[in-house]
């Protein structure tokens, strides 16, 4: 298998493509990358805002239609089962808008990065990391240059556990990586060593 | 008695017979799992050690060591088992010195084809490459590492996958699991000390 062929697998399995790669490479962002990182999490915030809305018009209006229905003289547990609709559609809301407030924090500070466009480069061996799920889905990290990134088995597969990769990133985004020389991957191994031996006596 | 009542004492007798047996047949294996460190101390000529940390209701972290010199080359073990919370780590570590002058190298070898072949290294061993792939972005020291010698205590490791690393003036085995049974210890153990013992590159 070629280097290309290799890097045409990693960036269909990560999405980028080796224009984006080579960009990255010379220190910039690609346009179609600028284009993703500026609309990425603008779903996760209409999504979480409207779902806000739902819960709360939906528990509000509930307990107005229940509490409609009751009557001149509702008992107290038909005035409590009309405070437990209202209070659970509050809480839900609150809970959707508190995490499209996160969202929209943290797409704001990503949108910033992206407009900066400075590129971090993080390189190292690869460390990678499989957490076998008991009862939910397994996990299946890669670390590099004390980063770590959650990816998919797929790609996980791909990578070779202590070759020498260089990754590029803008804020908490991979953007794309490819593994290094030869030459570097002596320099990586010394270090997982290194690591290694930290916890024996020879 | 009647005839139901015989049946049901019979049933209850056959019960109880196969449960004693699956209890013994576990506690059985269990002994043979606690003896897999201390006979290898035996038969390498090394010390033994066990520690145990936490108890059922914290986290535990237990480790089975043995070190010492095997006929002239140092080599030491290290197997743990650790919880944290819900999570149960099992690792195992076999060290040695690296022959003087090999450069640093991570190599893993599979005993399934790799996903991506790029870092694929054959040996030239039809026998080996057949049956194991070892991937690494150092392949010169792959070849220099994998003498026929290594290659042979290879193929008698049942692992999946073992990870062997060497740095300047070290050399480690390593791999996701506790060993249970001799194989699964003598087998890396003698990687390592084939390794250790070659001549340098």
């Amino acid at each position: 298998m070629s280097t290309d062929a290799y890097l045409e697998q990693l960036g269909r399995e990560h999405g980028f493509t080796l224009a984006e790669l080579e960009a990255n490479r010379q220190g910039a962002l690609h346009p179609a990358q600028l284009a993703r990182g500026t609309r990425k999490g603008l779903a996760a915030v209409v999504v979480s805002t409207v779902l806000g809305f739902l819960a709360l018009g939906g528990g509000l209006v509930g307990a107005y239609v229940f509490y409609d229905g009751l009557g001149p003289d509702p008992s107290s547990v038909d005035l409590n089962a009309v405070y437990a609709t209202g209070g659970a559609g509050i809480v839900l809301a609150l809970i959707f808008f508190v995490g499209a407030g996160t969202s929209f924090v943290r797409r704001r500070a990503r949108k910033a990065a992206f407009m900066r466009g400075r590129i971090d480069v993080v390189e190292g061996p690869m460390n990678k990391i499989y957490i076998r799920g008991r009862g939910f889905a397994g996990q299946y990290i890669f670390r590099v240059g004390g980063r770590s990134f959650h990816t998919s088995e797929k790609l996980w597969e791909l990578l070779t556990q202590g070759a020498h990769y260089r990754l590029y990133c803008v804020a908490d985004q991979l953007l794309s990586f490819a593994p290094g020389s030869a030459e570097s991957g002596s320099a990586a191994s010394g270090q997982m060593a290194t690591k290694a031996l930290g916890m024996l006596h020879t | 008695m009647t005839e139901t009542e015989w049946l049901q004492i019979g049933t209850l007798a056959a019960g109880g017979l196969a449960l004693a047996g699956v209890v013994y047949a576990i506690v059985r294996w269990l002994r043979k799992v606690d003896a897999v460190f201390p006979e290898a101390a035996k038969k390498y000529g090394l010390t033994f050690t066990h520690e145990q940390r936490g108890s059922a209701f914290t986290n535990v972290a237990e480790s089975s060591r043995l070190r010492g010199v095997a006929d002239g080359t140092p080599i030491e073990v290290i197997s743990t088992y650790e919880t944290r919370g819900r999570l149960r780590i099992r690792s195992t570590l076999v060290a040695s010195r690296a022959p003087a002058g090999l450069p640093p190298c991570t190599m893993n070898i599979l005993r399934r084809p790799p996903a991506a072949t790029v870092h694929l290294v054959p040996t030239g061993d039809a026998q080996f490459d057949s049956r194991h792939w070892v991937t690494s972005d150092v392949p010169a020291v792959v070849r220099a590492v994998l003498t026929p010698a290594v290659r042979t205590e290879l193929l008698s490791c049942p692992q999946p996958e073992l990870r062997l690393v060497v740095t300047d003036g070290h050399l480690v085995l390593s791999f996701p699991s506790t060993p249970v049974n001799e194989a699964e210890l003598h087998g890396p153990m003698d990687v390592v000390l084939a390794v250790a013992r070659m001549k340098a590159p």
